[in-house]
């Protein structure tokens, strides 16, 4: 992929000011930026779906819950590393997402965005009801470490995050321009030309759905660890209402789209709530405004400004 | 290379296709011809797997695919291009051969390496765009073609396959008799020993192309044979051709 210099420059400059928040921000403002970008990494699950498979998923945060309540099982079980509890975790949502995945993909349009809300919720209601976890509560699990690295260092847990979410911006990038990525498109584009070519679309879907929701457990691992305290609220269809408005405001299809959404999101909550308790509102408006005048979100916006011709 | 032996089709109480049967020898063009209603594109989905038949077999090369799902048809060498335009817009010209060409080799569970810089399905498609004379627009974007090169572009997509058997479903609909003489040019030139089955309304480009000629009327075969069998017969002039045969 060839890109203007111009928005090269603007993604060198946006990691950058990622790579430096601890070192410039106080310890409140860093802790925003972890909450950003670990929302930021749920969401990039999110837009291979949407951006890229065409699949709107209105249960995403199923599988932010499923990685949230393993860290927080291991947790509680004594094992606190993040080496074991995050790996676990992508593994069981990536599980999870294929079992609920291979239901679900057999509907498609608003069927398929009912079933995928309907698992979320059945999983919001479990999680209620289980009281070993604590219920409708929740339950605390440590903050963890990092091979002898004590995380409740908020610097220390902002760059394990940071480099989580680098980690898994590239590995999207490498999904999408692949082979499976190819197909995936493809599909997206033209699901009856894909079929009539050979590929079996469902299978294809099923694995992007898979690897979406491995994604979101990793994000959801980190928010355990991050916030030291699970709570059925990760499996709520607020959540995933908000995982898609994250991957909207970003600009879907894009891969740095989500991050740039999350932490787009984090601070105007952050900005308009001090000034109204209406900031939803304004945030609605704002959504608005970047749905209607272009479907890539800010990211086009921004490569408009930055004159790559390829916007 | 293809055989269908009584097939028959119904939708409800809608026969669509009654008891048909063709066998088509490799290297052989098969038109398959007759009115509107008269069953044509349910023979060829049929052909394609897009829904199984009521009743009767289809044997691709000695394969019996009657109860195999399109995709599955499609892997054995089956290629079809579509009555309307089924190409994928948001891709390059060349990156909708290049994915054609993909999946011939094997599954696409790969998710690493990116697939535009994999030389063997570029060089392949690039090869297949010359072929149709589409060589200079390969970076294009496929949304942006004209009508006529949307066509050349399904063609070089089916020809990149090599495939066994080829389904052309109205190639020249919607096109201009220039455009569509051209289709003509083209399909001969990179047809010569390929297996076509083509539906086509326009009976110039039937005689044109095809070795063999079916008739269907309501659902039913009513004549075959060799082009100039199907042109004298009296029966098929009156209940067809007549008025086409009268206009050219």
């Amino acid at each position: 992929m060839t890109r203007s210099l111009a928005s090269k420059t603007a993604v060198g400059l946006f990691l950058l000011a990622l790579a430096i928040v601890p070192l410039i921000g106080n310890s409140y403002q860093t802790r925003l930026a972890t909450v950003a970008l670990v929302y930021g990494i749920g969401a990039i699950g999110l837009n291979l779906l949407v951006g890229y498979g065409g699949m709107i998923s209105f249960g995403h945060a199923a599988f932010f819950g499923i990685g949230g309540y393993t860290a927080a099982m291991l947790g509680l079980a004594g094992l606190s590393s993040v080496v074991v509890t995050v790996p676990c975790a992508l593994f069981a949502s990536g599980i999870a997402a294929l079992g609920i995945g291979a239901l679900s993909l057999r509907m498609t349009g608003a069927y398929f965005i009912m079933i995928t809300l309907a698992f979320a919720q059945m999983l919001f209601y479990g999680s209620v009801a289980i009281t070993k976890f604590g219920g409708d509560e929740g339950v605390a699990t440590p903050r963890g470490h990092l091979l002898g690295l004590d995380l409740h260092n908020g610097t220390a847990f902002y760059y394990l995050v940071f480099a989580v979410a680098l980690s898994t911006v590239y590995l999207s990038h490498r999904i999408v321009a692949s082979r499976f990525g190819r197909v995936l498109r493809a599909i997206n584009d033209n699901e009856h030309r894909a079929i009539s070519f050979g590929y079996n679309a469902y299978v294809y879907k099923l694995v992007a759905f898979a690897i979406a929701g491995g994604i979101a457990g990793l994000g959801g691992s980190l928010m355990a660890h991050l916030n030291e305290y699970v709570a059925p609220s990760l499996f709520h269809w607020v959540l995933s209402g908000e995982f898609l408005v994250l991957v909207i405001l970003g600009g879907m299809g894009t891969v740095l789209g989500p991050l740039l959404g999350a932490i787009l999101f984090v601070l105007l909550q952050e900005i308009l709530s001090a000034y109204t308790t209406y900031w939803m509102l304004i945030l609605g408006l704002i959504l608005l405004t970047i749905v209607m005048s272009s479907s890539k979100g800010v990211i086009l916006l921004l490569k408009r400004a930055t004159g790559d011709s390829r916007a | 290379m293809l055989e269908v032996r009584n097939v028959s089709k119904r939708f409800g109480g809608l026969v669509a296709n009654d008891d048909i049967s063709l066998s088509v020898p490799p290297g052989e063009v098969h038109a398959i011809i007759g009115p509107n209603g008269a069953g044509k594109t349910t023979l060829i989905s049929q052909i394609a797997g897009e829904f199984a038949p009521t009743s009767g077999t289809i044997a691709i090369d000695g394969i019996d695919v009657t109860r195999l799902r399109a995709h599955q048809r499609a892997k054995l060498g089956l290629a079809r291009c579509f009555q309307i335009t089924s190409i994928f817009p948001s891709f390059s010209a060349v990156e909708n051969v290049a994915i054609a060409a993909q999946a011939k080799r094997g599954h696409s569970f790969r998710f690493w390496r990116p697939a535009n810089s994999i030389s063997e399905f570029n060089q392949a498609a690039e090869d297949a765009l010359h072929q149709v004379g589409l060589g200079d627009i390969e970076m294009r974007n496929a949304g942006s073609l004209s009508h006529g090169e949307h066509r050349q572009l399904e063609i070089a997509m089916a020809l990149v396959t090599r495939p066994k058997l080829l389904l052309l479903d109205e190639p020249t609909a919607g096109m201009g008799r220039e455009e569509s003489r051209a289709l003509v040019r083209l399909l001969k030139d990179v047809g010569a020993g390929q297996t076509i089955i083509l539906i086509e309304h326009d009976i110039d480009v039937v005689f044109a192309l095809s070795d063999q000629i079916t008739v269907l009327a309501k659902g039913r075969v009513v004549a075959s044979g060799v082009p100039e069998a199907i042109r004298a017969s009296p029966a098929i002039r009156e209940a067809y051709l007549g008025e086409d045969a009268a206009q050219t």
